[in-house]
């Protein structure tokens, strides 16, 4: 190939004006440079686009990699960057339900029925307004205490979604409603608890309830320190539930 | 963990460094993952969606550069948050079209020859493959745009003729592999 090094210099933009003009020119009238303008320039297209496309690949495997391994610290310090609204909510989520609470010690009955109180709870009020796409089917039979169907409705999208905490908060209502809380509870923990997350305190909340009502004290602890453990929506009910298990 | 300039952080990426990726996926993607839970996406999507953003962000990098003009989370926020709405779009776009419109078989092939592509790009990683390290990265360096001077800067050879001769022969070289190759001399036609 005798016109390799001008091709290369030209497809390269290392000629400056007159040469890029005069190499043009010849490119126009010279058979044997045209023909091999032709081939280089091919290679040299294909290798641009071999040296990008093996670039993006080694970024995709340095990004894949650094995913992987920080992934765990990512959880621990998640950070959940709620609006103003909802913090509010926890703060009279825990109030109203302190209230409650209070009301009805009165009448001397056992824990779980002092505590467990999903229709008037504010921040189950504050997630489900938010909320759309597959469980909201599952949320509204619910709410209408067809607690059967919502159950069902809702296994059915945690199937497809495990990761979906609001699914799984109200299939853990549902089933406790219909008396088929051990089901939830196996799901439950599988499950890692967030106690930065208010789907997550829900969660952590009655999922206890759940289990104080099994009488499975010791395992309601463990959910209940998760509360206790960061400021929060049921930190303060979790407390006082605690003390009433374990005085 | 120290915090890092906007140009740091693009420039980071364009080299693949390690530290400014996890710095850039520890402090953003929680933020991220946030908004796809609250809006009915799961961790695995999360992960899909940052992942795709980052490698937008890459390819802009790296074929144009580019210049913020707002903080760079902010950035990629803004590109997460697009993807992701676009992705639910495109899902109930197909749900609704798979329950109002029959399947259709006669889908139209993709555009290129999958088979020419793969004899291409084998062609390109043999004779690539076989350079030596030095010319590989010259090479990769010189295709993302870097600047002569920083080619120069980071192969730590004494000047920018240097550099860029020893560019030029790496290209060089390598083209002529290829078109000497009886593979290119076949496929030519096809790919001009």
């Amino acid at each position: 190939m005798k016109y390799v090094d001008p091709i290369v210099r030209y497809l390269s933009g290392d000629l400056n004006t007159e040469e890029k003009r005069a190499f043009e020119e010849q490119l126009a009238s010279d058979p044997q440079l045209s023909q091999e303008y032709g081939e280089v320039s091919a290679a040299y297209r294909l290798i641009r686009e071999g040296v990008l496309r093996k670039d993006t690949e080694a970024f995709r495997e340095k990004l894949r990699q650094v995913m992987e391994e920080n992934a765990s610290s990512v959880r621990r310090t998640r950070k959940r960057y709620l609006p103003a609204w909802t913090l509010i909510l926890s703060v009279a989520a825990s109030l109203a339900i302190l209230l409650v609470i209070l009301l009805v010690t009165l009448d001397g009955q056992p824990p779980f029925a002092r505590f467990y109180h999903p229709q008037d709870d504010p921040l189950l009020l504050a997630l489900v307004q938010d909320s759309r796409g597959n469980a909201a089917a599952g949320i509204a039979l619910f709410k209408r205490e067809e607690y059967a169907a919502s159950r069902q409705h809702l296994e059915m999208v945690l199937e497809a979604e495990p990761e979906n905490n609001l699914a799984l908060l109200y299939y853990l209502l549902a089933s406790i409603e219909t008396g088929r809380e051990e089901e939830a509870l196996q799901k439950i923990s599988a499950w890692e608890i967030d106690p930065t997350h208010p789907a997550g305190r829900a969660i952590a909340w009655y999922t206890a309830l759940a289990l104080v009502r099994l009488e499975r004290p010791d395992e309601a602890s463990r959910y209940l320190q998760s509360l206790t453990g960061l400021p929060g929506a049921y930190e303060q009910e979790a407390e006082k539930l605690r003390k009433e298990l374990f005085k | 963990m120290r915090t890092y300039r906007e140009e740091e952080l693009i420039d980071g990426i364009r080299d693949h460094d390690s530290e400014i990726l996890k710095y850039v996926y520890t402090t953003f993607f929680p933020v991220i993952e946030n908004y796809i839970f609250h809006n009915n996406g799961s961790h695995e999507q999360a992960e899909d969606v940052f992942q795709e953003a980052m490698f937008i962000i890459y390819e802009r990098i790296r074929s144009r550069g580019l210049s913020l003009s707002c903080k760079f989370g902010t950035y990629i926020y803004a590109i997460c948050k697009n993807i992701w709405i676009q992705e639910r779009k495109k899902y109930m776009l197909h749900a609704d079209k798979l329950r109002r419109e029959p399947l259709e078989v006669n889908e139209p092939g993709p555009e290129e020859d999958p088979l020419l592509a793969r004899h291409l790009e084998e062609l390109f990683n043999r004779h690539f493959g076989q350079l030596s390290k030095d010319c590989r990265k010259i090479l990769t360096m010189f295709f993302k745009d870097f600047p002569i001077e920083e080619i120069r800067q980071q192969m730590n050879y004494k000047d920018i003729h240097h550099t860029a001769d020893r560019k030029y022969r790496c290209k060089k070289s390598l083209i002529r592999r290829i078109v000497n190759d009886p593979l290119f001399k076949r496929l030519k036609d096809e790919i001009r």
